[in-house]
């Protein structure tokens, strides 16, 4: 992976979603190509090919929550890191949500140091 | 104006009605029993006793008008007093009079004590269920002895037959009243039970709301600040400028939180209402208000802390209605009047009204006012023009109900 990690963010929380955006567009390593808080408007984007390295969605929103985006981004993006993020803490997470291995961040630790670690640690071949 | 739906429940106002249809029936009873004995004196024996026993129905009909005018300004228990009451002059006069009447006059205070059964307090109940027992012996003594002798100058016939049609009338008066009573009591349980069932339902859905005002509000900003800080602090050594950026946005963000936090707290319980009353707190609501609401606040003290958190819960909901419905630039009068006897609390508004629906089908808001309300004892009226709509909500108070 050459060049900044490039990012998309998902939340219906506009003030979270805005001090994300910021503070991880303030990182040179970090390319944050777009923050919305719709997910149907975030798949749009895609199927009119933005290129993203790693999508950071939100757990709970109205239209359609982060394990269903994330299920979506899977099928149609496989390439495409997916991060689930909320405010609790990993072991609060509905066993539903917990059994299907998703990559977790808290909101509390998002940065863009983390981001690039995951956006690298999801781009390697899986270990056999 | 229309009122269309008043603030006592379907029971108060079926109690009320029972015992207007009981006064009237009761009215008509005393016009036929004056016209009666007014032909007996005129037609079969003429003497000053019946002119007495006219004079004492007489009266006995004057006060059942003024009983009956007490229900209809919703004094139910004082109307219920009066009727117990009065029967007693009435029915020693009558039993002196005409001793053969005993059976009607007997039977003549059993009614009324029924009627008090679901109106009155225990104690009251049983003070004239004692004051009926008590007049029930006096007048039966009474009867051992004729003084006037009328019965032997009337036709037996005539007293026979009023005696044989009271005496089953009156019987079958105090069954329905009986069950009427059992009706009136269920139906009143059903109604607490009910209120109950919302004041839960509505607890939770506040717990909820809370929940999601938190979690929407202040968290999400208090996490927003956290991250942009985070960032700052591994951007000042290379970055300053746009570590400072950060830090102005993180400092808005906390500014946002910490006023989240104060609305969120003040819409469940504000600390001023805890320390220093309804008057102070809901001049500090009526502050924030623009334009400011009108309030005027008479002899206000402090009250058990549930009935505050009602009048507080009613004022700020009624606010709220206002500015949702009728627009934020609608003008509030807010009055809180402690009476002595009642807290009274009036928002009125000059918006454009809105449409009344009959108090057993209220949702939303206005329920929970009602119930809210009704928890403490009192009643909601809400009224509604073209012209503007106003909510009254009226709690009686008792001795230790203040602080």
């Amino acid at each position: 992976m050459t060049g900044p990690v490039r990012v998309l963010v998902v939340d219906d929380q506009p003030s979270f979603l805005r001090a994300a955006a910021r503070s991880l567009a303030a990182d040179p390593a970090v390319d944050v190509v777009r923050a919305g808080g719709s997910a149907s408007a975030a798949f749009t984007a895609l199927e009119e090919g933005l290129e993203v390295d790693i999508a950071l969605i939100d757990l709970s929103m109205p239209e359609m929550n982060g394990v269903e985006a994330i299920a979506w981004i899977r099928r149609s993006y496989p390439d495409i890191v997916s991060v689930l993020m909320s405010t609790y803490e990993p072991d609060e997470l509905p066993a539903s949500v917990r059994t299907r291995h998703l990559s977790y961040l808290r909101k509390a630790d998002l940065s863009a140091e983390r981001i690039v670690a995951l956006a690298r640690a999801g781009s390697l071949p899986e270990q056999p | 104006m229309t009122t269309d739906h008043i603030g006592e429940d379907d029971t108060t106002w079926a109690a009320r009605r029972r015992v207007e249809t009981l006064l009237s029936a009761n009215l008509v009873i005393v016009a036929l029993v004056l016209l009666g004995v007014s032909a007996v004196q005129l037609f079969v024996v003429q003497s000053g006793w019946i002119l007495v026993l006219l004079a004492f129905t007489a009266v006995y009909g004057v006060t059942l008008f003024w009983a009956r005018a007490q229900n209809r300004l919703g004094r139910l228990a004082r109307a219920v007093l009066v009727m117990n009451v009065a029967v007693w002059p009435l029915a020693v006069v009558g039993t002196i009079i005409v001793p053969e009447a005993l059976p009607i006059t007997s039977l003549s205070g059993l009614g009324p004590v029924l009627l008090a059964v679901p109106e009155l307090s225990r104690r009251a109940v049983a003070r004239l269920l004692t004051l009926s027992v008590v007049m029930t012996l006096a007048i039966t003594a009474i009867s051992t002895t004729d003084i006037t002798h009328l019965g032997d100058r009337v036709p037996e016939l005539t007293l026979d037959i009023a005696v044989l049609l009271s005496v089953p009338a009156l019987i079958g008066l105090i069954l329905v009243i009986g069950g009427q009573n059992h009706q009136l009591l269920t139906d009143r349980n059903a109604v607490l039970h009910s209120s109950r069932q919302r004041i839960a339902e509505a607890t939770d859905r506040e717990r909820r709301r809370i929940e999601r005002d938190l979690h929407d509000g202040a968290q999400q900003r208090l996490h927003g600040a956290l991250v942009q800080i985070s960032a700052a602090r591994r951007l000042a050594s290379t970055d300053a400028p746009r570590a400072a950026t950060l830090m102005r946005d993180a400092r808005s963000e906390l500014r946002e939180a910490i006023s989240d936090l104060h609305d969120l707290v003040n819409g469940v319980r504000p600390a001023l209402l805890d320390e220093f009353g309804l008057s102070a707190a809901l001049r500090g609501a009526v502050a924030r208000r623009t334009p400011p609401a009108a309030t005027a606040f008479h002899d206000l003290g402090r009250y058990r802390p549930d009935i505050e958190a009602a009048v507080w819960f009613c004022c700020l909901e009624a606010m709220v209605n206002v500015d949702k419905h009728a627009g934020p630039a609608t003008q509030i009068d807010l009055h809180v009047d402690d009476t002595g006897r009642f807290l009274r609390f009036s928002v009125a508004d000059d918006g454009a009204g809105f449409a009344l629906s009959p108090v057993s089908s209220l949702t939303g808001g206005l329920r929970n006012m009602h119930d809210r309300v009704e928890a403490v004892g009192g009643t909601l009226v809400v009224t509604s023009s073209p012209k503007g709509s106003r909510i009254v909500g009226t709690i009686p108070l008792a001795d230790d109900d203040r602080r």
